[in-house]
């Protein structure tokens, strides 16, 4: 693998996203639902920001989310299309360079999206008279950053296995959303099931990537303090189901027939 | 292309109703029309959510939630404004981890239980709260694990609470508690919580008073909006004779509603009576005060602790040196 195709390919990837409209619709929505709900008046208190900030990180979350799987999808699938996979695949470029290249401009865009999301959030918190600590603020970007490398890795594998864009998006989406929801819940769950489906559940439980380690919004909202090294454990488990998914991405796309 | 079909849907739904209106059929709001009998079901959410903001985010998920109800575990934050004690009738739902990824996860969302209103516990004021849950529900307030007075169930169970301070989080509940009032006009639980909190720890009087007048717009003949009315024309604004009246009618309206009912609200009636009485006794009615503590002495819990009460109120009543 060469870095230098690889830093090439993802700068494309960030300059196609901020040419494309996604990120900024989704922005000035969010902007827009937020200040509308900002202007409410709930028993002439202005001070009131608890519901703000989590209308706002939800809204966030969601954006994030759409913006990291829909990048993510439409890359190879868009690239073959177009046929432009050819040239590329042409010069001294390996396939193992174009998934990692797709992944890395993916995620650093995404990255750059959440920037701008969390300084718009914390704009709204200090405006309304809110306080976040700035170590939580910064350890929760990190941790959604770290979630949406998997997120990516997973919507890239998606895109080589399904057939259609709009098929990966579904699916990853269902997958993610439903992960977030229910992931911490399997083994519970698990307990009350009879065999097998008791085991199946629990291997799920310990196997699936549980994206809720990343979701740190009720600490954020409620002003609890994120401690430094379950952050940087998270980390690594990040970068390992990412490590994952980009090994079965390439095993897929090393098989695959490019017309 | 579903957008417009559910825009389509949307504008011949509201056509219909529309055309009922001018047809003379009462008139309904925009969220009733949108959201039909379904709102209800968002209105006991966003309650929920109040609860959740009072415990800052440590709240069971709708997998533990089964677990604490069986246990007979409710919301602390409308307890709190019915008991006065938010720890009453509280389940501990979390317990220690059973697994790697339930202890690791642990880091990343509240998992301690606090409660915002911290000052319950705060007795000598130094911002740290001097005993646990358990304490308070065993009305331990010196901490030596012993009762420190008799409760009287719930008949005046309405400790001396002092407001919030400027920094309080306690407002964050209170935007739920507006959205939940929205959704579903005809729940007094909301109203009465809501006018709890403002009134009693927020010191918003006021405010408590127009969202239970609110309430009473949509249920105007509810005893339990009534008499948290007339509570605070006693205890805030002094206004007895006003007061009185409102005690009187909550009395009155609890009679129409729940005597015949098959499981008469006896806790609600206990209170007024314990109120109404406290208010004569205060004002020299020795004979209402007693005939009022009588009729609860019928229906409390602790007929004890009530019969005691009257003998002390029959005792201030009589002139000294005459037995």
């Amino acid at each position: 693998m060469n870095a230098n195709n690889v830093l090439a390919i993802s700068s494309i990837v960030i300059k196609e996203l901020y040419r494309r409209k996604d990120f900024y619709v989704l922005f000035i929505l969010t902007v827009l639902i937020t200040a509308l709900a900002g202007s409410a008046n709930f028993f002439n208190d202005a001070r009131i920001v608890g519901w703000l900030k989590e209308l706002s990180l939800t809204l966030i979350w969601l954006a994030s989310l759409v913006i990291a799987i829909n990048t993510a999808a439409r890359q190879i699938p868009a690239e073959r299309e177009s046929r432009t996979i050819f040239p590329l695949l042409a010069k001294p470029v390996t396939r193992a360079d174009v998934i990692v290249g797709k992944f890395l401009g993916c995620w650093l865009a995404c990255g750059l999206a959440l920037v701008v999301f969390y300084v718009f959030f914390g704009i709204v918190v200090s405006t309304k008279g809110g306080s976040v600590w700035v170590a939580d603020y910064v350890l929760a970007l990190w941790l959604h950053w770290m979630m949406l490398a998997m997120v990516i890795a997973l919507s890239l594998l998606g895109s080589l296995l399904f057939t259609s864009v709009a098929a990966n998006v579904t699916i990853c989406f269902v997958i993610v959303v439903g992960i977030l929801f229910v992931g911490f819940h399997l083994g519970k769950v698990a307990q009350q099931q009879a065999e097998p489906v008791q085991s199946i559940m629990l291997v799920l439980y310990n196997v699936v990537p549980q994206f809720g380690f990343f979701d740190t919004r009720q600490k954020l909202i409620h002003g609890s303090h994120l401690a430094l090294v379950p952050v940087l454990l998270a980390t690594l488990y990040a970068w390992a189901y990412a490590a994952v998914f980009l090994g079965g991405g390439w095993l897929a796309f090393r098989r695959k027939a490019l017309n | 292309m579903l957008l417009l079909v559910a825009a389509f849907s949307l504008s011949t739904r509201l056509l219909t109703v529309e055309l009922q209106q001018a047809a003379g059929a009462p008139t309904k709001s925009m969220l009733v029309l949108l959201l039909g009998d379904s709102r209800r079901l968002f209105a006991n959410h966003f309650f929920i959510k109040a609860d959740e903001y009072f415990h800052a985010g440590y709240y069971p998920s709708i997998f533990d939630q089964a677990a604490v109800a069986q246990k007979g575990g409710g919301s602390a934050v409308a307890t709190g404004a019915v008991t006065g004690d938010a720890h009453a009738g509280e389940v501990e739902w979390m317990h220690g981890p059973k697994d790697w990824i339930d202890r690791f996860s642990r880091n990343f969302f509240p998992s301690e239980h606090v409660h915002l209103d911290a000052a319950d516990h705060d007795h000598d004021g130094d911002g740290v709260q001097d005993h646990g849950a358990e304490a308070h529900d065993n009305h331990d307030h010196d901490g030596d694990g012993k009762a420190d007075h008799a409760a009287t169930a719930h008949d005046d169970h309405d400790h001396a609470v002092q407001p919030a301070s400027e920094g309080s989080q306690l407002r964050e509940i209170l935007p739920w508690l507006r959205i939940a009032a929205e959704l579903d006009p005809n729940r007094i639980e909301t109203y009465v919580t809501g006018s709890y909190w403002l009134r009693k720890r927020m010191d918003r009087v006021a405010e408590a008073e127009e969202f239970l007048r609110d309430g009473l717009r949509a249920n105007p003949k509810s005893c339990a909006l009534t008499y948290e009315l007339a509570r605070i024309y006693d205890e805030h604004h002094h206004n007895v004779a006003r007061a009185r009246n409102l005690y009187q009618l909550a009395l009155r309206y609890w009679e129409a509603s729940e005597r015949l009912a098959p499981e008469p609200d006896h806790f609600i009636l206990s209170q007024m009576l314990a109120q109404l009485a406290m208010l004569e006794r205060r004002e020299g009615q020795t004979q209402r005060a007693v005939f009022l503590l009588r009729e609860l002495k019928k229906i409390s819990p602790n007929p004890d602790g009530v019969e005691k009460l009257i003998q002390e109120v029959l005792a201030e009543a009589k002139p000294p040196g005459n037995p």
